[in-house]
């Protein structure tokens, strides 16, 4: 079975970003506070919309932009319900989770399954060449490159800027925050249309990535593993992108595997991811990872 | 009653408009999106809800059809109602749904020589015990292990869903079935219909069980000490602990009563309306029952009515898929926008009454600055 | 910077926390804002730092007026807060929390941060103000009168000419008290300004003027220099007596000398409870407890005093059963409790009243009755069997609305509607009716007004009289002088009972310092 490794790792790093996008517009967001149980609906509503746009227009970025565009309206939402209205985030997130699941499923079987292009491989030449690492490193699609610089913009964010700053702040003590003259719901909202474009973009990966078509439900769940993500990479960018190959190379095995094993193995397969994200969930963690006040409510004006 | 009566002799005349008017705003909030959905696929708002209604509620046979349906999602709702009271995020209705739905099926199955006084009997505790330990285990790693239940029930749905998806195709699967599913089970094995013939015969005692269940939990959480001790727990966890209350033992019975009578809407589906299980079992139907117990704010009646009325209205859609192209989704899209007017409706009250307030404050102001000026 | 302001009006739902009130603050004062807990103070300095927007009056600086819509408008007049609870961000550096509000950027990438800059600057505040603190220590491992001085120092940063301190010497120790307020005087010496608010008469006596609040409306003015204590001391409860037509609990705020002992047997058999040798890990190192002993006779009140922080909190929940012991006993009667759950520890005779009485004490979104038989809720008469016996109940709670004096107007309603006085005597009338041998509470009386507090305080000494124990936890050292029969303090996790003629003086060194290595313990 080992001769299956390389095609895996080449697999994973192919596949990882829109784990990889997901959770790290997740994790941003939830260090300011608000938690979106609603990721998995983002991440449809990219996908679909994403699909359509590429569709209508014949050209893969107009999907991406679609993509980024409809993954922010449902944040914004969120958002609005959450920060302004200062209303359950759990709750709003289950609506928009299946507001996200019904709108697709409704739209895509209005409009059909017509196929459209996916994203090009890059041909970066002779460096994809190099034996053992030059398939899994370089021979993939710009998206997948742009996914890794990502990481690298987020670490910086999170640690470097003064956005960053503030935003770990105001999950901690928004009223710490507010005390300094800095506006919590602005940073908040901010976080969240953030969350928003990145999940409309890995949504979109799914579609216009590899299949170059929608499905209904195609996230089949990644955006609660992207939940998991960023409580496994304690909600540090670094470690979100580890815990995101770490998945995602479960998926890839557990394909791979199908693709030589016998069929009835292919519930199984199928399972594993979940059943992994589960049992890597039971592995305890330092308690002082979270934000303070992830998933309450901030008010101002209010005794 | 009483605290209506308080709430009552507080309210002025303004005070009840307000309410009606923020009602109205979430009503409005939630037919928005679903009939721009219709418009853009080129369907007739008014004409599709119409006949949706008339799918599910025109005629006798129609109806017959919506109680069938309805009977394993109003089952499921109380039992979403159960942990959610308690504070516990069960999301994972879908899958306790799908193991009650094995349990009953195993039993149905492998029990079938037994007489039907005792086949029935068995066929509802293996349901409940299938879908009470598949809730159980959510509970369970809550918390021992202090793992987010949201998560993990979410995780076990699709894991449920994989076991089933293995099983009716290998293991179980029917010697006479034609797709993927196991053998239809016997008729000693179903639950029995409300009448013997006629349209009628289709509906099946489940959906008086459906009710009857709406009651037990009613009583359950209002009237026993232990109902007590999961509400106090859903209000407040430390004060209830500081109290006494052993929110484990509160955590995990809820988690269990809950999965157990979601399996039982799984038992619904298999030994009622179905009759066998494949994959498809109750086909996110943990999601309406999800939905129908968040907007009726987890009180069992209530609940139960509105899961009654989504269960009509997914018959009705069903009907029109095929006669009108509207995907039956539909449903899935009122729902979610239902949901999400209730969440905002009362804010809009509150944001109203303080414009009512400013106004009236408004119109004293400056005849107070005179006075003070002097 | 002269601030005026005229006429404020804040309510909240159909509590006038501030009733026109005019304040008027003039460059190079210490202004005093006085009154008791829910007198309003708090309030008025949130609208004046923009936290909230007042429903009617005006605000004036230099008399020009000004409208605040947050914080950055007060911060950008140069007004700064230190709020009662620090504001702070606990897993962050000192640095990060004072540059928060005005973070240094980096001077060729321009978006990214500056630390070394932000370092730079505390180091400068530092000096300039004499509060030094470390810059990249992070703040959850600072004691409480540091983190204070980081509190300061953000508000200097940001530019504050007026500085509003709520409370600040609730947590401290006497000493420190003193070094805030040497801090203080430099700060009036350069022209700028402070309000403080208090409800402590000696530390109003130490400003240059005073405001005294009482139930939303000012009752006097004054230059300090032209006052006694007792005059002041009168004045806050002047609005008491005019509303009732009967006076007020003359109860001054003074400190009474400490009181010889009572005459309690201290002979074997009158231990009710007794504590040997806990220890019991904390958040932080100076809540751990370590080696705590104590013995509770019948009929007494021992009280615990201590700067907030030093394991108070840990030591209640270690004896209300909610965290382990890693070592040690607790005893009741005689019977060991130690490994005891919170409901055993009920069982056995054992009252708690926490200190967090909103989110601790109470299911405020149920109903009074509901709340009023938490804890008991499994047994005869509230239930029979498995059932909740509901007119039992309803009678309970009717009968305990009377005896405590709950302003209710039925047992339904729901208990986080009532005020905070009110909801205390849920509380009290929970854990008391049920008639424990030994009441364990913890700042019972905090944000309470006076009415309610003495109702509160005479209520532990009826307990006591009665032949029950009672120990009580307080920050506020007047409580426990008024109340305690013995004393002990807590220091770093350590507790020392005090001498029974000690002075309030040698108290505070026990607090801000801690006993002697092998004194004695328990006497």
């Amino acid at each position: 079975m080992l001769w299956i490794i390389p095609a895996v790792l080449n697999s994973t790093v192919g596949l990882c970003f829109t784990l990889l996008a997901a959770s790290l517009g997740e994790a941003i967001s939830e260090k300011s506070g608000v938690y979106n149980l609603g990721l998995e609906g983002y991440m449809l509503f990219g996908a679909f919309f994403g699909y359509y746009g590429s569709l209508i227009s014949g050209n893969v970025w107009v999907g991406v932009l679609f993509a980024m565009m409809a993954g922010l309206l449902l944040s914004l939402i969120h958002a609005f319900i959450s920060i302004t209205l200062n209303m359950n985030q759990i709750i709003s997130g289950l609506a928009l989770w299946f507001l996200g699941m019904g709108v697709t499923s409704y739209l895509s079987r209005i409009v059909g399954t017509a196929s459209v292009d996916s994203f090009a491989k890059l041909d970066l030449g002779p460096l994809s060449d190099i034996p053992l690492f030059g398939e899994m490193l370089f021979h993939h699609n710009i998206m997948v490159y742009i996914g890794f610089a990502l990481v690298a913009v987020f670490s910086l964010l999170d640690r470097k800027t003064p956005y960053g700053l503030i935003n770990r702040a105001t999950g901690d003590n928004p009223l710490a925050v507010n005390m300094v003259g800095i506006g919590v719901k602005r940073i908040r909202y901010i976080s969240v249309l953030i969350c928003g474009v990145m999940s409309g973009l890995a949504g979109s990966y799914l579609s216009l990535g590899i299949l170059g078509s929608f499905s209904e439900n195609m996230t089949a769940g990644k955006g609660f593993i992207a939940l998991c993500v960023v409580i496994l990479g304690k909600w540090d960018p670094k470690k979100v992108m580890l815990g995101a190959l770490l998945f995602t190379m479960c998926d890839a095995a557990q394909m791979r595997i199908q693709a030589t094993g016998a069929a009835s193995l292919y519930p199984f397969l199928i399972m594993s991811p979940y059943v992994i994200t589960l049992l890597v969930m039971l592995i305890p963690t330092r308690k002082n990872a979270p934000p303070l006040t992830l998933g309450l409510s901030y008010r101002e004006d209010e005794d | 009653m009483k605290r209506l009566r308080i709430r009552a002799e507080k309210f002025s005349g303004t005070m009840l408009s307000v309410k009606v008017l923020s009602w109205l705003a979430a009503l409005i909030v939630i037919v928005l999106l679903p009939g721009i959905l219709l418009a853009v696929s080129g369907f007739e708002p008014f004409a599709v809800i119409y006949n949706i209604v008339s799918n599910a509620l025109g005629s006798a046979s129609a109806i017959a059809s919506s109680l069938r349906k309805s009977a394993p999602i109003v089952i499921a709702a109380v039992g979403a109602t159960v942990a959610f009271r308690c504070g516990v995020w069960n999301i994972g209705i879908q899958g306790q749904i799908i193991m009650g739905a094995l349990g009953a099926s195993i039993a149905g199955l492998y029990l079938d020589g037994l007489p039907r006084i005792l086949l029935l009997p068995a066929i509802f505790v293996m349901a409940a015990l299938f879908g009470g330990f598949w809730g159980v285990i959510g509970g369970y790693l809550r918390q021992k292990l202090h793992v987010s239940e949201l998560i993990c029930t979410l995780l076990l749905n699709y894991i449920a869903e994989y076991i089933v998806y293995y099983l009716v195709r290998y293991p179980l699967r029917g010697a006479n079935a034609f797709g993927p599913t196991t053998d239809t089970l016997s008729a000693a094995a179903r639950l029995p219909s409300l009448a013997s013939g006629g349209i009628w015969s289709i509906v099946r005692v489940d959906i008086i069980l459906a009710f009857v269940l709406a009651a037990l939990i009613w009583y359950l959480i209002e009237a026993t000490v232990l109902g007590y001790q999961v509400r106090a727990v859903g209000v407040n966890p430390p004060a209830a602990q500081l109290g006494g209350v052993r929110i484990n033992r509160a955590v995990i019975l809820v988690m269990f009563i809950g999965g157990a009578i979601a399996g039982l809407g799984g038992m619904s589906e298999v030994a009622g309306a179905q009759g066998y299980l494949s994959e498809s079992v109750a086909d996110n139907y943990g999601f309406y029952a999800i939905a129908a117990a968040l907007i009726a704010r987890n009180k069992p009646i209530p609940t139960s009515v509105l899961a009654l009325i989504v269960g009509c209205f997914l018959t009705g859609a069903m009907g029109i898929q095929a006669t009108m192209g509207v995907p039956s989704v539909l449903v899935m899209v009122i729902l979610a926008t239902f949901l999400l007017g209730i969440l905002v409706q009362p804010a809009i009250e509150k944001a109203m009454r303080k414009a009512f307030i400013r106004q009236a404050a408004g119109q004293k102001h400056p005849a107070e600055e005179k006075g003070e000026a002097a | 910077m002269e601030i005026s302001m005229r006429g404020i009006v804040k309510n909240f739902g159909k509590i006038v926390a501030n009733n026109h009130i005019d304040l008027d603050l003039y460059p190079g004062e210490i202004h005093c804002l006085l009154g008791e807990n829910g007198a309003g103070k708090s309030t008025l300095m949130h609208v004046l730092y923009g936290l909230y927007r007042a429903d009617q009056g005006d605000i004036f600086i230099n008399s020009e007026r000004v409208r605040f819509r947050s914080p950055q408008d007060a911060i950008h007049l140069g007004i700064g807060m230190i709020a009662q609870h620090f504001n702070l961000i606990p897993r962050m550096t000192v640095k990060e929390n004072i540059t928060l509000g005005k973070m240094p950027r980096q001077e060729r990438l321009g978006f990214l941060w500056d630390g070394k800059r932000a370092a730079e600057i505390v180091r400068e505040l530092g000096e300039t103000t004499g509060m030094v603190v470390d810059p990249d220590a992070t703040v959850s491992e600072l004691s409480v009168g540091v983190q204070q001085r980081v509190e300061v120092l953000k508000a200097i940063y940001l530019g504050a000419k007026v500085l509003i301190l709520d409370e600040p010497t609730a947590v401290l120790a006497p000493q420190e008290v003193a070094e805030l307020f040497a801090f203080m005087r430099r700060m009036a010496a350069q022209g700028d300004s402070l309000i403080i608010i208090t409800h402590r008469l000696e530390e109003a006596m130490m400003c240059d003027r005073v405001t005294v609040l009482s139930a939303g409306g000012v009752v006097f003015r004054s230059m300090v220099a032209d006052l006694t204590k007792e005059q002041l001391n009168r004045k806050m409860f002047e609005v008491c007596i005019r509303e009732d037509g009967r006076e007020c609990q003359a109860e001054a705020m003074t400190l009474p000398p400490v009181e010889a002992a009572k005459d309690s047997d201290c002979g074997e058999g009158n231990v009710l409870f007794q504590v040997s040798d806990l220890c019991v890990q904390g958040p932080t190192r100076a809540s751990t407890l370590k080696d705590v002993s104590l013995e509770v006779n019948r009929g007494e009140i021992v009280g615990i005093a201590g700067v907030a922080g030093n394991g108070q909190a840990v030591f209640f929940n270690a004896l209300t059963g909610l965290i382990p012991l890693q070592t040690g006993k607790i005893r009741l009667k005689g019977a060991d409790r130690s490994g005891d759950t919170p409901k055993q520890r009920r069982e056995a005779g054992i009252s708690f009243i926490s200190e967090d009485r909103k989110y601790l004490g109470l299911l405020l979104d149920m109903s009074l009755a509901d709340n009023i038989i938490l804890g008991y809720e499994d047994k005869p008469p509230f239930a029979k069997g498995k059932r909740l016996n509901y007119k039992r109940i309803k009678q309970f709670a009717r009968g305990q609305i009377a005896n405590f004096e709950i302003k209710a107007p039925t047992e339904e309603m729901r208990v986080g509607q009532l005020s905070g006085g009110n909801q205390q005597k849920v509380i009290l009338a929970r854990e008391l009716s049920q008639g424990p041998d030994l009441i364990i509470v913890s700042q019972p009386t905090r944000g309470l007004d006076v009415r309610t507090t003495q109702f509160v305080r005479e209520l532990l000494r009826e307990n006591r009289d009665k032949g029950r124990g009672v120990l009580l936890i307080s920050y506020d050292l007047e409580e426990i002088l008024q109340t305690a029969d013995r004393i002990a303090v807590f220091f770093e996790g350590r507790l020392w009972f005090v001498p029974r003629d000690a002075s309030v003086e040698e108290i505070g060194r026990y607090m801000a310092t801690g006993g002697k290595a092998g004194e004695a313990v328990a006497n």
